[in-house]
């Protein structure tokens, strides 16, 4: 069969990025401007920033990955773009942008959920093995769900309140750790111990997912010890908060692959670049034999690369969009 | 020479092709209609099988996300098939459309103002609050857009790279205000 090179954008929230993916699982180029510096000044993303750094570097990007790239565009067969879910004015440049690639260039235009492009990352190291547990973990989302096939989703459970990454960042903000929180988190808490008292999720059965309480609990236990002038040992309490946290989405992936028995697992989202995750996830599928996925660092983070694996599936089965597609905020995996 | 004009800072989205400053094609998405989605459908109608030779796009102020709809399209088209773009802000439309060395219209919050001096080049644009704009009265506020007199008022501009055309804002936003 011929080779099938598709170039994706991605936009959804501070990353310009795009990538000409071969066959869903080859990174020819990967380009992206990252706007995370900006931001850090603000001490989190500003939604019309970022909908202004996509505007602004969205043609430098598609030259940079072009320069890089040893395929042209006469090669490329399809024109990929995330759609959903993310900020809406940055999703709706890079969907404006992708239209016109897509009109120019004569290609059809493949829309992708953002969600399960982070899925597709771990394509781009494995061939995704069926039935699979999938693990998403993000700032806006906790999910535990079953891959039947490409595109075959079966939501087991989800977070009822906070996102797991949600709960990084405010726990980061109150411990004065700077944005992005959560790989500050992580480093911080590698240097301390589980010594804190805090609240641990319901110890229910269910595969669904509860942050707010444990994030309220770390917000009030700083407050009233800076109010009786106590020292809050951040160390500690970061080791603290991290190990409940992790421990948790370990808990819910147990009760998943002893229920359904499914011997393949895949980790993504941002936080699944989490090295405590990414250990203890480890012992939980060893200890059912399970195959375990997770994708480079380099991809766990917003990249337009596994957009373009994700589109790989809906180009083969010729699902494309017409130039009336528009971008949504909110959306779950199916 | 053909000439596509796009238009998206406000309420009403214009894309026309001009063929020496006369319309040949027009397109409007009114007020109240999705933006995102007619947008490029209407593009398409007025750009298939034509040749552009310069696209003209109206690079705010106004609407934020209009403009930046516009404004990426516009420059995209220019990047990839390599032809010259040059940008007009939308208080130069008024201006150029009306003859009126000031120019302002509402977005409901404040006015985005224009001052223009005899030659109607720019002097000032700036954004005003609706109780700082009534001090001042005596602007145009409504006119209808004129091609011809839009399309001979950019004969001046300079093509610009089409990596950097981009929006301009004038009204703050409340990270710059705190700053």
């Amino acid at each position: 069969m011929k080779d099938v090179y598709i170039l994706a954008i991605e936009s959804s929230c501070d990353e310009t990025s795009i990538a000409i993916i071969k066959n869903g699982r080859e990174v020819v180029a990967l380009s992206t401007s990252t706007q995370m510096k900006t931001h850090a000044a603000f001490g989190g993303v500003v939604p019309e920033i970022a909908s202004r750094m996509h505007t602004e570097n969205f043609t430098f990007v598609l030259e940079d990955c072009l320069n890089k790239s040893s395929v042209g565009m006469d090669e490329i067969v399809a024109i990929a773009v995330t759609y959903k879910p993310g900020l809406l004015g940055s999703l709706l440049v890079g969907v404006e942008f992708a239209k016109t690639l897509a009109y120019v260039y004569n290609k059809p235009l493949i829309k992708v959920n953002h969600l399960i492009g982070h899925i597709y990352a771990n394509a781009l190291e494995n061939k995704l093995e069926f039935p699979l547990l999938a693990l998403v973990v993000s700032g806006g989302h906790t999910e535990l769900a079953i891959m039947e096939d490409d595109y075959k989703f079966k939501t087991l459970g989800a977070t009822l309140d906070d996102a797991i990454g949600e709960a990084y960042d405010k726990v980061a903000r109150v411990l004065n750790i700077p944005y992005p929180g959560g790989p500050g988190i992580d480093k911080l808490a590698a240097e301390g111990h589980s010594s804190y008292n805090l609240p641990k999720p319901v110890l229910d059965e269910t595969y669904n997912f509860s942050y707010s309480g444990l994030k309220s609990s770390i917000i009030n236990l700083v407050h009233n010890e800076k109010q009786r002038g106590n020292e809050i040992n951040a160390a500690d309490l970061a080791c603290s908060f991290q190990t409940i946290a992790i421990d948790e989405l370990c808990r819910k992936l147990e009760i998943g692959l002893k229920n359904t028995g499914i011997k393949n697992v895949i980790v993504a989202g941002g936080v699944s670049a989490n090295k405590y995750l990414r250990e203890e996830i480890g012992k939980t599928c060893a200890k059912y034999g399970a195959n375990l996925s997770i994708p480079k660092i380099m991809y766990c983070t917003d990249n337009a690369a596994m957009i373009g694996a994700a589109a790989y599936p809906l180009y083969l089965k010729g699902e494309f969009t017409d130039f009336s597609l528009n971008a949504e905020s909110q959306a779950n995996i199916c | 020479m053909k000439t596509l004009f796009i238009d998206t800072h406000f309420r009403d989205v214009v894309i026309a092709l001009l063929e020496d400053g006369e319309v040949l094609k027009e397109e409007k998405v009114a007020d109240n209609r999705n933006t995102s989605e007619l947008l490029f459908p209407s593009l398409i109608k007025v750009i298939d099988k034509e040749t552009i030779d310069e696209i003209l796009v109206v690079n705010g102020p106004g609407s934020f996300t209009g403009v930046r709809l516009g404004v990426i399209i516009a420059k995209t088209l220019a990047y990839t098939k390599n032809i010259p773009i040059k940008s007009i802000t939308s208080l130069e439309c008024m201006a150029a459309s009306s003859g009126k060395r000031k120019v302002a219209f509402s977005d409901n919050n404040g006015y985005y103002v224009g001052i223009f001096d005899e030659k109607l080049k720019i002097k000032e644009l700036k954004y005003l609050s609706n109780a700082e704009f009534q001090v001042e009265s005596d602007y145009e506020t409504s006119c209808d857009l004129d091609y011809k007199k839009i399309w001979k008022y950019c004969k001046d501009k300079a093509c610009e790279n089409p990596h950097l055309v981009n929006p301009i804002y004038i009204k703050k936003i409340g990270v710059e205000k705190n700053a």
